[in-house]
């Protein structure tokens, strides 16, 4: 049952990653839309792209909804993978260390300060209007990232006790 | 098509249920869940797969194995408490904050370096036999997978 669809959806990441290097290498202006918000687009096309790919094949509704649903799970965990690359503290200090051959001690305690840490996300979350800067101080925007970070709030709660 | 949509959720909230119990018995007194990554690949991946063998649905185990990859690349954040949850919360909790004052905070409630270590070294990602920094063989792999992600697109190596 809705066989096709799965495959089809299954492969989202590739399909991902080859309209995002072909954005990048070939829209010189890509380069200026926020990172996060073209990933999102890149995962939203691909999306679309099993929809009707799946449509072209089966002619089945149900199916190629099936085949946008699957291709949506594979596209957020696709969109994830970007974010880590862009942002995760773990797979920086590996990073860091098999490209340029840097230990934590040599540069993460000097150059990875909670100044950087601030640096690097208040754009971003400027950027998605999470937050709003008035008067010099950054508030709060009701939106779906505040639902979100309660939401994990609370499940990490289930797992942690802080 | 409902059908297989309630099996891979059931599925899913099995493997959910087994890893809260899990993760609250084999917690460290530090908080550090040891081999982490691990055991969320195998309840989350390697569980779709073994209920695979014994009812074949291909179909069935690749919604399944769709959302555990999003469980799985989403826990981490909750896990290390990502500074952008705790910048956002912060917010929500405190009202409009200042950056100096947001560094404030941040500074009593995260150490950048030495909990990523420590996380890194739990999941055996970073050698603890040598005396100076040396991920291990996963944790070289992982970095070069990145690392060449990046040089793909065309991008700088990420910032943190």
């Amino acid at each position: 049952m809705f066989l096709m669809g799965s495959v089809i959806g299954l492969f989202s990441p590739l399909v991902c990653l080859i309209f995002h290097v072909l954005i990048y290498r070939l829209w010189r202006r890509s380069h200026q839309i926020p990172r996060q918000k073209l990933t999102v687009l890149v995962a939203l096309c691909a999306m679309i792209f099993s929809l009707l790919l799946t449509w072209s094949i089966t002619h089945s509704e149900v199916e190629s909804l099936h085949g946008a649903i699957v291709s949506l799970l594979f596209g957020y965990t696709y969109f994830h993978w970007f974010n880590m690359s862009e942002t995760a503290r773990r797979v920086r200090v590996l990073v860091r260390y098999v490209a340029l051959g840097l230990t934590p001690q040599d540069s993460a305690r000097d150059a990875y300060t909670h100044d950087t840490v601030l640096n690097n996300r208040i754009p971003r979350l400027l950027e998605t209007g999470t937050i709003k800067l008035v008067d010099g101080k950054y508030e709060i925007q009701r939106g779906p990232l505040l639902f979100a970070t309660r939401l994990i709030l609370f499940w990490r709660s289930l797992f942690y006790v802080d | 098509m409902l059908s297989l949509y309630f099996s891979a959720l059931g599925q899913f909230f099995i493997s959910l249920g087994a890893q809260i119990l899990l993760w609250r018995a084999i917690r460290r007194a530090d908080g550090v869940v040891p081999g982490q990554i691990m055991w969320l690949f195998l309840l989350f991946l390697a569980g779709p797969i073994v209920h695979f063998l014994f009812a074949p649905d291909l179909s069935r185990l690749i919604l399944a194995l769709g959302l555990g990859c999003v469980y799985i690349m989403s826990f981490p954040a909750a896990a290390a408490k990502s500074p952008t949850l705790l910048i956002i919360d912060l917010l929500d909790r405190h009202g409009a904050l200042s950056k100096s004052e947001l560094e404030k905070y941040l500074n009593a409630d995260v150490s950048m370096v030495e909990d990523r270590l420590r996380d890194l070294k739990a999941d055996g990602l970073v050698d603890t036999r040598a005396e100076k920094f040396r991920p291990s063989a996963t944790g070289r792999l992982i970095g070069y997978v990145f690392w060449y992600y990046r040089r793909v697109l065309g991008l700088p190596l990420g910032e943190g």
